[in-house]
């Protein structure tokens, strides 16, 4: 027997199995985590940004977000997890803002909502994980998602010459063909919590309140990573905020991302 | 093994048809996670793994099961991880940096938490340095230009043909050797002045023109210290901003970054306000508390409006007063700046200018702020002096405007000068710089041209730079370089000058793969002493300039072999740290030399902010001013344009880097490849957001697409610099247009700088086919 038939065999027969197992796990979690579980959030003060945008650029460098190749850029095919959105003033007059834009991981997704097969859903963390092998490309999330933080890939990932060599081992790349988007830096999440687990500890808060690729290299340190059910946590403390505000929050979607708006008032 | 049956287990790595599949069932087990690991475990996949998996690949339980899929990792061994300390090169603020090291492949570049300059924060130029190191057009090896081909040629043969030409042109005439680098400072630049010294040629011009070259030369002037002053904003009560490339191509983005956010929401109360005065609305704009639309060019006229109002109201510092030149500033700033006729030069009301004056005064401490694009007018030499003035009227020269501290580096040897580099030594510089006409400048670019065509050097070394694109009228200096007999490129990058002009390329390591300093910009008030290291081996057969530089000057024999008692760069580096060492101060103390070194490669710094003040002499005003003259007749040409450099303007353009394309930092913007020009919606009948339009100077024409911006002033449009490369590799060439095209030629005047903000243009639509 060919060993590749022979796992496809296998695969064909296990499938239906997993796909009632991580359904049934998304279902579970459509409802908001508890309030003794984590819920992982991000405070963003706009007033420390500056907008440089080397938040967007380290996501692409730390979770191996493909380029367009060279020759389709102009297509509008760009895959984006974090990027820079700006925002016109409602007012005559007014200035527009510049808002750096992950997904804002909803506690009432309705990416999940979307999804027949169940491959993207709520972990019990409050993160909106998506699973890519199980994704069938159909993108009803990408409709679904009012903040359009979520990207299709057209193409197989290209990284031309040596820029192979720059992708961070510890993130899986994406086939062609699925649908993909901001994680939190999940598998830096993972990483704090085995280190707490070797050492026996609970995570601390100063140890992820810069966790994800975008907070860490924050020139301004505009962006405040944590734990949201946990009151003395930086970014609930920050979330309290009188400046601040979610995007789209009428929607009922329950962002995880917060904005504190800039201070022109000075 | 390609003779054994496909199935057969293996104690031999498989090869790479067996290894492909090896990482196609990795990447479907670890789909299934842990979940599917229990299942694995079960009869079912147990047949297949009877069926032949290479023994390697352990039980389907291994740890290789959580590990994702990452094409190229199926080759990682030991995944041996670390984080190699050293400094960024992408701008010249020195940034501290991590690199996160995974089997000697570079994946990540983070900020260095203990680095005074940029405290962990890592801008986006330095974020792409990644994409330079692994470029897929990097120059493999040296290079020859034969039957109009680069064809490669071993390193020995490269450097021995370098040494024979030399030999030939220094037996000649010394002076005939002319050397272009695109450095300002640090161990590199001074070995390069080091051995136009020991040559015996004047000709060494470096990156300063194009930079710090007009604030440098008018703090010179006030002060009588040649370098750029820094700012105190930790300690800044308010800012003004005078159109500033403050938080976009200024070469302190980080250290601005993070001390602009951290003054205004640092402790209750206490925040910093930033005023941004400047003619398009910009990122510093959009940071600022209050952002000042002021006609393009009028800086100086507005600097000068605000000392007026400081010296009417007696609100000025009082120690100015005694100070030389006082008399004569404070007369013109009377007669000829009230704040009606700076209304009338800036397009501000006259309370607003009132009203800054005042803001600025009893928001002691204050202070201007002001860079190269301010100084990017035809005016750039009396922008700075008045801006530079009134800070000494604010009080702020020597409390809050200072010179940064050098670190206690040990002097090199004295160059060994024999007869014909003293003899050759006297002769004037062919760039002029100097010379009456730019009395305080060290180089200039823009004569050069003229020069070389008048009087060609036999022999011309270009150390990052890159003419044939990134100097004023490219064509201009293709065609008068052409006329050298013999261009050598250093550069690590198939660039314009590389591909038309050298003869030679004896390409550098880039940053992340060198040893060198970081010779920061000033910006912190300590003294920061940067090291850069190899992180990762070298990708190619690429070797450091400073090495090469040595090398080449041993084979020359003489009073230059002399010159250069170091094997290589890392040598004459230390002999430059030993100062540090025997200063038995700063960030890092040790007993013995070595350790010393030691710890300042693992640290990649050296700091004391603990430092005396740089002592300055009483500050002189000077009373001089124009306005901002446009090349082009306003009638024909009605626009002024700015050309800038964007926040992804990295050395050598960073065109090649294609993460910065994808920065979005104006409003209204959106993703191409082309060149977006910024420009008011009145400007053209009926133009929309992406139209295509033609621009045209009086010395050439590009095309760009318009991006609408009514903030813009009606008689402006700003155009960034990088795009329009005809080489540079794949992510460069053919990409959007070189600005460059459009500017008139030649130096600015008194100062010698390259200022970009000269031209008028005029703008059509070009109809889509």
């Amino acid at each position: 027997v060919n060993r590749r038939d022979a796992l496809r065999s296998a695969l064909a027969s296990i499938a239906s199995a997993v796909t009632s197992v991580v359904t049934r796990n998304a279902k579970a979690e459509h409802a908001a985590p508890p309030k003794n579980k984590r819920r992982w959030g991000m405070v963003i003060d706009l007033d420390r940004c500056t907008g440089c945008g080397a938040c967007a650029i380290a996501c692409q460098e730390e979770n191996n977000v493909p380029m367009l190749s060279t020759g389709y850029e102009n297509r509008g095919a760009q895959i984006e997890w974090m990027s820079q959105l700006w925002v016109e003033p409602e007012t005559e007059g007014g200035l527009p803002e510049l808002l750096p834009f992950p997904c804002q991981h909803c506690l009432d997704a309705p990416c999940v909502k979307a999804c027949p097969v169940g491959a993207t859903f709520k972990d019990d963390e409050g993160l909106t994980v998506q699973n890519w092998e199980r994704c069938i490309g159909c993108r009803y999330c990408m409709v679904a998602c009012p903040y359009s933080r979520r990207s299709f890939n057209w193409d197989e990932p290209k990284f031309e010459g040596n820029l192979i060599q720059l992708l961070n081992p510890d993130v899986a790349t994406r086939p062609r063909g699925v649908v993909e988007k901001c994680t939190f830096c999940s598998h830096r999440i993972t990483a704090v919590k085995e280190q707490a687990a070797v050492e026996s500890r609970p995570i601390r808060d100063a140890e992820v309140q810069h966790l994800t690729a975008c907070a860490s290299v924050c020139p301004g340190q505009a962006i405040t990573f944590g734990d949201l059910n946990d009151e003395h946590s930086k970014v609930s403390e920050q979330a309290k905020s009188s400046r601040g505000y979610r995007l789209l929050e009428d929607l009922g979607t329950q962002p995880s991302v917060i904005y504190l708006k800039r201070d022109r008032s000075g | 093994m390609t003779d054994q049956p496909k199935d057969t287990p293996s104690s031999t790595p498989p090869p790479m048809g067996d290894d492909a599949a090896t990482a196609t069932r990795r990447d479907v087990l670890g789909a299934f996670g842990l979940a599917g690991a229990g299942m694995l475990a079960g009869g079912v996949i147990g047949h297949v793994v009877a069926g032949g998996l290479p023994e390697r690949s352990g039980p389907a339980t291994s740890v290789a099961l959580k590990k994702p899929y990452v094409p190229g990792a199926e080759h990682f061994g030991s995944r041996e991880e670390k984080w190699v300390a050293t400094s960024c090169a992408q701008c010249t603020a020195g940034c501290g940096i991590r690199v996160r090291v995974v089997e000697g492949r570079a994946v990540r570049i983070d900020g260095n938490p203990a680095n005074p300059i940029n405290r962990g924060g890592i801008g986006p130029r330095g974020l792409a340095g990644l994409q330079a190191l692994y470029d897929a057009d990097r120059i493999p090896g040296p290079l020859v230009r034969e039957g109009g081909n680069l064809v490669p040629i071993p390193w020995d043969r490269a450097i021995a043909m370098l040494v024979d030409k030399l030999g030939a042109a220094r037996k000649e005439a010394p002076e005939s050797l002319l050397v272009m680098s695109g450095r300002e400072r640090g161990v590199v630049h001074d070995l390069w002045a080091r051995f136009c010294q020991a040559f015996g040629t004047p000709n060494f011009v470096d990156g300063r023109p194009s930079r710090s070259s007009i604030l440098a030369q008018a703090t010179m002037a006030t002060l009588g210290v040649f370098e750029v002053p820094t700012f105190d904003w930790s300690h800044a009560k308010s800012v003004l901003s005078l159109g500033a490339g403050l938080l976009e191509d200024s070469c302190q983005l980080v250290y601005l970054a993070r001390s602009a956010a951290d003054t205004r929401r640092g402790k209750f109360g206490e925040r910093t306000r930033i005023v941004h005065a400047g003619p398009m609305f910009d990122l510093s704009a959009n940071a600022a508390d209050q952002w000042l639309r002021i006609h393009t060019g009028s800086s100086a006229p507005l600097a000068l409006g605000i000392a007026h109002v400081l010296l009417r109201d007696k609100l000025a510092d009082h120690s100015v007063e005694t100070a030389p030149g006082f008399a004569a500033f404070a007369q013109m700033v009377s007669n000829g700046f009230s704040p009606a006729a700076v209304s009338e030069m800036t397009g501000l009301e006259p309370e607003t200018i009132e009203e800054l004056a005042h803001d600025l005064a009893e928001r002691r401490p204050s202070f201007v702020y002001a860079d190269e694009r301010t100084f990017a007018f035809s005016n750039g030499w009396e922008t700075a002096l008045a801006v530079l003035s009134l800070n000494a009227l604010l009080g702020a020269i020597g409390t809050l405007v200072h010179i940064q501290p050098q670190p206690p580096y040990a002097e090199w040897p004295a160059t060994e000068v024999d007869e014909a580099a003293r003899n050759a030594a006297t002769k004037p510089r062919l760039d002029g710089a100097g010379t009456s006409a730019f009395e305080l400048a060290r180089a200039v670019h823009e004569t050069l041209p003229d020069a070389i065509t008048a009087n060609p050097p036999h022999v011309l070394l270009l150390d990052y730079a890159n003419p044939a694109y990134a100097r004023k009228q490219p064509e201009r200096w293709k065609q008068a370089l052409a006329k050298v007999p013999f261009i050598v490129s250093f550069s690590p990058f198939r660039d314009e000058s590389v591909e038309t002009l050298a003869h030679l390329v004896l390409p550098d390591h880039t940053y992340l793969e060198r040893w060198d300093d970081a010779a920061a910009a000033p910006s912190v008030g300590g003294a920061v002493a940067g090291i850069r290291r190899p992180v990762v081996a070298a990708l190619f057969d690429t070797r450091s300039t400073g090495d090469v530089l040595v090398q080449v000057a041993r084979a020359l024999g003489g009073s230059i072999a002399k010159s250069f008692p170091w094997e290589d760069t890392r040598v004459a580096l230390e002999a430059r740290l030993r100062g540090l060492f025997e200063a038995r101060r700063g960030s890092i103390i040790e007993a013995h030399e070595r350790a010393f070194y030691d710890r300042m490669y693992a640290e990649g710094f050296w700091v004391d902010t603990d430092v005396p003040a740089v002592s300055l002499r009483p500050f002189v005003f000077r009373a001089e001013f124009t306005e901002a003259k446009w090349d082009g007749a306003e009638a024909e040409f009605p626009l002024k344009l700015i050309a800038y450099r964007p926040v992804g303007y990295a050395e050598g353009s960073g065109a090649n880097l294609p993460w910065l394309r994808q920065l979005r930092v104006r409003p209204n913007s959106f993703r191409t490849t082309e060149t977006v020009a910024s420009i008011h919606p009145a400007t053209v009948e009926g133009l929309e957001n992406g139209d295509r339009l033609r621009v045209e100077s009086p010395f050439g024409a590009i095309e760009v697409l318009a991006r609408l911006d009514a903030r813009m002033a009606k008689d402006t449009i700003a155009i960034p610099m990088g795009g329009g490369h005809e080489a540079f590799g794949r992510w460069a060439k053919g990409r959007g247009a070189n600005v460059m095209r459009l500017l008139a030629p030649g130096p600015a005047a008194h100062t010698g700088a390259n200022s970009l903000s000269t031209t008028r243009v005029r703008v059509k639509r070009e109809v889509q086919s």
